[in-house]
């Protein structure tokens, strides 16, 4: 029974095992026409310099007090969004308060010297029309109103000063931006021009690099830059690139700036350190899909169709030019049609040659 | 005339071993499953002996290499080859310790003796340097020094050159291709070592700027060891995470060029400085220091697909088996293997050709040399069918078959392989296997003959038995003869042994077939009926009753020869006649050597498909211009010689080695002034010429080439035997190597005048300049700069400098990241000299500021043999005599009486042949060495193994008669061998070579067995009451056919060696040794019994009582 039943799945498993193999077989034939082809094509191939700098924001302040003043309330901290005019500090008025009381108090005095004068200049001129008094002392009547009027204008302003200072008290923001860095808390003592809090516009970022002026020069103009930061999936491209002209005399580098994209923002912090990819366009380059490139040992090849079915060919690849291609320094020609799949077409051209060899 | 009786019924004495055997096996059923036996092994030794052209011989040559970077060749010999050399030669079993000392490096060579095995030989070696690792101090700054074995096993057996006309593809493109090759290619069952010849090697190159690295306030050292610190990694330990244990790793290795070129170097006010701001960085190829190239020939221009003479970049990957693999069924599947490859791994355009294929040759070989031992054993059957019948043929023809098979068998399991040698031995022992069939069938069909009315299996053993006796005797002569020679010592011992042990195997194998197989076939063969035997087979058998009419014809010659001889008046003066003429004859032919009409020569050259041609241009020669020279010698050749298929050039490397070049240490051949041209010429069926005349017609070509280069050229043969340093070496010894390099001067120039002699050659090394930059200590010191930092910064700008490796990618061979000046401006040395270095304080100072320039002629390299110092002067020889002996005793005639003149010389040059000077402080001397020494210690063992043989033979002999005069007899006509064997080569115009020596001492064995038949029967005659003059007469007159007969197969057998231009001396002797030996020892022989048992016969008589 034993036995009859093994030989039972023996059988099974090879009927099974044979059907797999002309499926396969069968598949194979099939796919043999539908492997991939690329074509190595000329195209125009970007020259680059990769250069490590910086982003900076184009956008930012340090946002200081006009007044000093103890901080009595903070409103924003790192990382916050504001809008122009929102409210980041509020200072102690106090102070500002009592110079307003007194600015008062000082107009009021000067509203009543004004018009003692006036009343002073009333009377000296009736008494001059009667001619009571000699015009020098109409005179210098009426420069005593003249002052007191002038006085009081001063008094004025005074208080409309400390009225100002008194809004100056509440730090607002500038522009519309993000909160870099929060330099005070609640209770420090601020003082006019001292910076409470950096703030920068994000949708307004660049990358700042330092590069060998000559390796800027070989690259030719227009420029474009592309920049990546270390620990961030995104790349951006550079809506302008410039180049600063003066190359410093100690490094001999020129700084290159790459404007941002405005969305950039939303992942960027100024500061960061970036990759920057500064190219120009080159000329027109030898390409080849990277999927064809075969490595066997030391070698690279591709495998090339020709009338004889798949040839192997060997190439010296240049650098790469995008994630999906790479220049082919050597080996190729324009036009040439390569297997997208070479481990395969390397299969179908090792059994056609096995075909040739049996049949021969 | 009696009744003959059979032997055993007169004595009544019991059947001898012989008889009994042929007793026992005649009617026995087992007897032909025996021979079927014999035969199915013979097939199967076959088909699984591995098949090589040439025996494998146990040479082991090992370098020791010790480098000492920085040392002049003075301090290397004196600290490290003289004390090297004390403990080397320690070892046992060494045969010769040399040594070059070249600045910088020693390379010790310790040569085992032949025949010490590879493993023994080694394990001592790394035993002895590993137990005196200690003699050095370690900070000496002396490496480590590095053993490198080479046996008989590295040399390549299978060699592929790729080469493509793509003008894009250069080297480097097909370096790759060949690595990827090598692994497919080992995968190949029985190979070795794989390993690829050309192409500039893989690395990073960091070429630096010096006037950038002088703004960044960067030095060349910072930018070492900024890349060597950089490129580190290595497993920091473990972190425990959420009940896993993660591991940690710092940092990465460099796995890019791109990794390499972003490395921070320096930081210049606040900014790193990156390498690729200071140098370019690339990976590609190295700077060339060696160069292949691969042309065509006319005879393969039209199969490659290129024209003559045009030569394109290559690489050569080559291939050695593991021992005791079959040469053809690797190189069989590696090239199969190559083949599957194409369109895999070989890519379009690349196109590769075997330019080396030990395989095929030894199947050719093998094939042909089977291919010759069927006809000859044809030709041998065929004679005894025209002369005893042909039921005696078949039985004869089986009998060699079988005995044949059982050799091949037994070979096989002494542990031989099918080469030339072991097949010639067979060959050439055809002629004396079948005596022994022969012999017994002829008695058998006697016997049964002489008493027809007995049935056969009756006669059969006692016919045996009586043959037994001498048959035995004669088969233990040969055997004795020959058997000594395999204890010869050298690298000719070892080559030849197959000759006595297989020779000697057949031998006893034919006997014991004669008495076990031939006697069943007689019984089963023979016409049982009665009185009808003389139908088949004739008269055509010498018999006692009836002379047939060829034996009468003789009876009569015999008669005239004979009776003046044993005249009783003046019989005496006749044999004093014939004694002085055999005498002057034998003068005659020893005189041949003398007047040169025969060359003595260790060995012809062999007709192969190749050679070589070795060229050293002058030191300091760039490897772009050997191999311009290479190509131009190439390309010459290809247009002059129609039988160049393809060549090779190699230039600053070495090709892959033969068994010549490794006994001659070609591989160590890697400096660019160095090179070599390989030519492979069609197979030897499709040309004319042979190889040695097509080397000789490129000498001339070669050497106008190399005269307008400056160069030396040497065409190299492969040599047929063992191999030396050079076929003509004068090693000069002295006191002094100033007066001994003076004395190889004045050598050299004998050797250039003397006749014959070229490519002479010496060891002295050209005028050169050196540069020594010296480190002004005091200026380093005050600005705190170590030597250490000068010397490495111009050796980063003169050679590179690996900082470190490229990791990653599928490189089989490490990547090193190279630093480098641009090859441009390294031609001047005030380049080298702006570099800077850091001081203490630490501003740049240029080296030009801290060094002296001094110029000098380069250092001598100084080479050693066996512990003394040594100048060697080669040279080969060409021309009329085409041996070396011939040249340097040419040479040494000039030498003769060479006086010194000028500072440390003094007397005269002495010369010694043997061994190195006793005292090498008292004299000058030169040693002659070369293909002298071997052939010298060849002969000298030969000789020897000669003189034992014959000792042997005269003991056996003396066995046999119980006499100690009669052996003498029987043995005097060896001397008689000689009549022929020199004239013989001096009619052919062969060379007197080792072969013909073997030749020399078989026919002893071979022309005793005549003697013995000649006296044997006399002695039988008398004995059973024959008058002793008509035995003597009749003994030359009956034994004449049979003796003919035996002689006739010998001569037969050889006669298909001589078209080999190696063994062309062994049949050379054996036929002309037989033939004129055989003639004469019919007269001389009974001559000689007659003269000295005239007065005996009484004696003899008596015996027989």
């Amino acid at each position: 029974m034993i036995i009859l039943r093994s030989v039972l799945v023996l059988g099974v498993a090879g009927f099974l095992a044979a059907s797999a193999w002309a499926q396969t077989a069968q598949e194979a034939a099939q796919s043999d026409a539908a492997l991939a082809v690329g074509v190595v094509e000329r195209q125009p191939v970007r020259e680059r310099v990769v250069a490590e700098g910086v982003i900076e924001a184009v956008l930012q302040a340090r946002v200081a007090p006009e007044v000093a003043g103890r901080v009595i309330e903070v409103r924003v901290d790192s990382g916050t969004k504001v809008k122009a005019g929102d409210l980041l500090f509020v200072l102690d008025d106090a102070a500002v308060r009592q110079e307003v009381a007194a600015a008062r108090a000082r107009l009021a005095q000067a509203d009543a010297n004004l018009a003692q004068a006036r009343a002073e200049w009333e009377r000296a001129q009736n008494l001059f029309a009667q001619k009571f008094i000699s015009e020098s002392r109409l005179d210098s009547a009426r420069t005593a109103l003249n002052a007191a009027q002038a006085e009081r204008n001063a008094a004025h302003a005074q208080l409309a000063r400390a009225e100002a200072a008194l809004a100056y008290t509440q730090v607002k923001a500038p522009f519309d931006g993000v909160v870099a860095e929060r330099y005070v808390n609640q209770g420090d003592m601020a003082q006019p021009g001292q910076p409470l809090l950096l703030l920068y516009q994000p949708g307004a970022l660049r990358a700042v690099a330092q590069v060998p002026q000559e390796r800027i020069r070989a690259l030719g103009q227009p420029l474009a830059a592309r920049v990546e930061v270390p620990g961030q999936a995104r790349a951006w491209n550079a809506t302008a690139v410039t180049v600063l002209p003066a190359v410093d005399p100690k490094t001999q580098t020129q700084t290159v700036r790459a404007d941002l994209p405005p969305d950039a923002g939303d992942g960027l912090v100024p500061g960061t350190f970036a990759r920057m990819e500064i190219s120009a366009a080159g000329g027109e380059r030898l390409v080849v899909p990277t999927q064809a490139i075969l490595r066997r040992g030391e070698l690279t090849a591709v495998y090339v169709e020709t009338a004889n079915g798949w040839r192997l060919r060997q190439v010296r690849l240049g650098d790469r030019v995008d994630e999906a291609h790479v220049q082919v320094l050597a080996g190729l020609a324009a036009g040439d049609r390569v297997a997208l799949d070479p481990v395969k077409a390397g299969l179908i051209a090792a059994q056609a040659a096995r075909g040739d060899g049996d049949r021969s | 005339m009696r009744e003959p009786i059979l032997p055993g019924e007169t004595t009544g004495n019991p059947l001898g071993i012989s008889g009994r055997t042929a007793a026992t096996f005649q009617r026995n059923a087992i007897t032909p499953l025996l021979a079927l036996v014999l035969f199915l092994v013979g097939l199967f030794a076959i088909v699984i002996t591995p098949k090589e052209e040439e025996p494998q011989i146990d040479v082991t040559m090992a370098n020791v290499l010790v480098p000492w970077p920085g040392a002049s060749a003075k301090d290397v010999e004196a600290i490290i080859a003289r004390p090297a050399e004390l403990v080397l030669s320690r070892i046992a079993g060494v045969d010769h310790v040399y040594s070059v000392s070249r600045p910088g490096i020693a390379v010790i060579t310790v040569q085992f003796k032949v025949g010490v095995k590879n493993e023994t030989a080694l394990v001592r070696l790394y035993d002895t340097v590993m137990s005196n690792r200690d003699w050095l101090s370690p900070n000496l700054g002396v490496g480590e020094p590095i053993v490198k074995p080479k046996g008989i096993d590295d040399v390549p057996v299978a060699a592929f050159t790729l080469f493509t006309r793509d003008p894009e593809r250069a080297g480097y493109d097909l370096e790759r291709v060949a690595h990827a090759l090598e692994l497919e290619l080992k995968r190949v069952e029985g190979t070795r070592d794989v390993r690829t010849i050309g192409g500039p090697g893989q690395v990073v190159r960091v070429v630096f700027d010096p006037v950038r690295l002088n703004a960044y306030n960067l030095t060349v050292d910072e930018l070492k060891t900024a890349l060597s610190l950089t490129n580190v990694s290595l497993p920091a330990g473990m972190l425990t995470q959420d009940n896993r244990e993660v591991l940690v790793r710092t940092g990465l290795y460099f796995d890019s060029v791109e990794d390499v070129a972003n490395i921070v170097v320096g930081v210049v006010e606040g900014r790193p400085v990156y390498l690729r701001d200071v140098a370019e960085v690339a990976l590609g190829p190295d700077e060339p220091r060696r160069y292949v190239w691969f042309g065509a020939g006319q005879a393969g221009a039209e199969t490659l697909g290129m024209p003559a003479g045009a030569s394109q970049p290559a690489v050569t990957i080559w291939v050695s088996k593991k021992p005791g693999a079959n040469a053809a069924t690797v190189v069989d599947a590696l090239v199969e293997r190559m083949r599957l490859l194409e369109n895999q791994i070989i890519p379009e355009g690349i196109a590769w050709q075997v330019t080396r294929d030990y395989g095929a040759t030894a199947t050719d070989k093998a094939n042909t040399l089977i291919g010759k031992l069927i006809f000859a054993t044809g030709a041998v059957v065929v004679l005894v069918l025209l002369t005893l019948g042909w039921r005696e043929a078949v039985i004869v023809g089986v009998a060699v078959t079988l005995t044949l098979m059982a050799t091949l068998f037994a070979s096989w399991a002494y542990g031989f392989t099918l080469n030339r040698v072991s097949l010639f031995a067979l060959i050439f022992s055809i002629g004396i296997l079948v005596d022994d069939a022969i012999v017994v069938v002829e008695n058998i069909h006697r016997w049964h003959h002489l008493k027809p009315g007995e049935p056969l299996w009756r006669v059969i053993p006692h016919a045996v038995d009586e043959v037994g006796g001498p048959t035995i005797l004669a088969t233990f002569t040969v055997i004795a003869a020959l058997l000594p020679m395999a204890f010869v010592t050298g690298l000719m011992g070892p080559y030849m042994s197959p000759i006595p042990i297989n020779a000697s195997m057949g031998m006893f194998l034919s006997l014991l077939v004669a008495f076990i197989v031939t006697p069943w076939l007689a019984g089963k063969l023979l016409p049982g009926g009665m009185g009808n035997a003389g139908a088949s087979a004739g008269d055509a058998h010498p018999h006692e009753t009836k002379d047939d009419r060829i034996t009468a014809a003789l009876d009569r010659l015999f008669r005239r020869i004979f009776n003046p001889i044993m005249h009783p008046k003046y019989g005496a003066w006749v044999r004093f006649t014939w004694g002085l003429a055999v005498m002057a004859l034998i003068a005659v032919a020893l005189a041949l050597p003398v007047v040169q009409a025969v060359i003595l020569k260790m060995l012809p050259f062999d007709n192969k498909s190749e050679f070589q041609v070795v060229v050293d241009m002058p030191l300091g020669t760039p490897p772009e211009m050997t191999s311009r020279a290479l190509q131009e010698m190439g390309e010459a050749l290809a247009a002059a010689i129609p039988e160049v298929r393809d060549w090779q050039a190699y230039a600053g490397t070495a090709s892959p080695i033969n068994f010549n070049g490794l006994v001659r240490q070609y591989y160590l051949r890697q400096m660019p002034e160095m090179g070599d041209l390989q030519i492979n010429l069609v197979d030897h069926r499709h040309r004319h010429r042979k190889s040695h005349e097509i080397a000789m017609a490129a000498r001339p070509i070669v050497q106008e080439i190399a005269a307008r280069y400056g160069a030396t050229a040497k065409v190299v043969e492969v040599p047929p035997g063992p191999p030396v340093l050079s076929p003509i070496v004068a090693e000069i010894y002295g006191p002094s190597y100033e007066g001994q390099i003076a004395v190889a001067r004045q050598v050299r120039q004998v050797l250039e005048t003397t006749p014959d002699v070229v490519d002479v050659d010496d060891t002295i090394e050209e005028v050169a300049p050196e540069l020594v930059l010296v480190v002004n200590q005091a200026k380093a010191a005050q600005y705190g700069v170590a030597q250490a930092q000068i010397v490495s910064t111009i050796r980063v700008a003169l050679s590179g400098d690996s900082a470190t490796s490229l990791f990653g990618g599928n490189n089989q061979y490490e990547v090193p990241v190279r630093i480098q000046m641009n090859a441009a401006q390294k031609d001047r040395i005030e380049r080298v000299l702006a570099l800077k270095v850091r001081s203490r304080e630490g501003q740049l100072v240029p080296i030009g500021e801290l060094v002296d320039l001094v110029e000098r002629p380069r250092e001598q390299v100084i080479y050693r043999k066996d512990l003394l110092p040594v100048v060697y002067v080669t040279a080969d020889v060409a021309g009329r005599t085409d041996s070396p002996l011939y040249g340097m005793f040419a040479a040494r005639a000039a030498l003769d009486g060479l006086a010194f003149s000028g500072p440390g010389l003094f007397g005269k040059l002495n010369e010694w042949f043997i061994q190195q000077p006793k005292n090498p402080y008292a004299e000058y001397a030169v040693k002659w060495d070369g293909e002298w020494q071997v052939t010298y210690e060849t002969f000298r063992d030969m000789g020897a193994a000669y003189a034992v043989g014959l000792v042997l033979i005269y003991l056996l002999v003396v066995a046999h008669f119980k006499s100690y005069g009669t052996p003498l007899i029987i043995m005097a006509p060896i001397p008689l061998t000689i009549i022929g064997v020199m004239p013989g080569h001096a009619l052919l115009g062969a060379q007197f070579t080792a072969t013909s020596m073997i030749g020399m001492i078989a026919l002893a064995g071979i022309i005793v067995r005549n003697s013995i038949l000649l006296v044997d029967f006399v002695i039988q005659q008398v004995r059973q009451g024959m008058a002793f003059e008509e035995a003597i007469i009749r003994s030359a007159a009956v034994r004449a056919k049979p003796i003919a007969l035996t002689a006739l197969a010998a001569m037969i057998g050889a006669f298909f060696i001589l078209d080999d231009p190696i063994f062309q001396g062994l049949a050379i002797s054996l036929i002309f040794g037989v033939f004129v030996s055989t003639l004469l020892t019919l007269v001389v022989i009974p001559m000689l019994f007659y003269a000295a048992k005239r007065k005996r016969v009484a004696e003899l008589a008596a015996a027989a009582a």
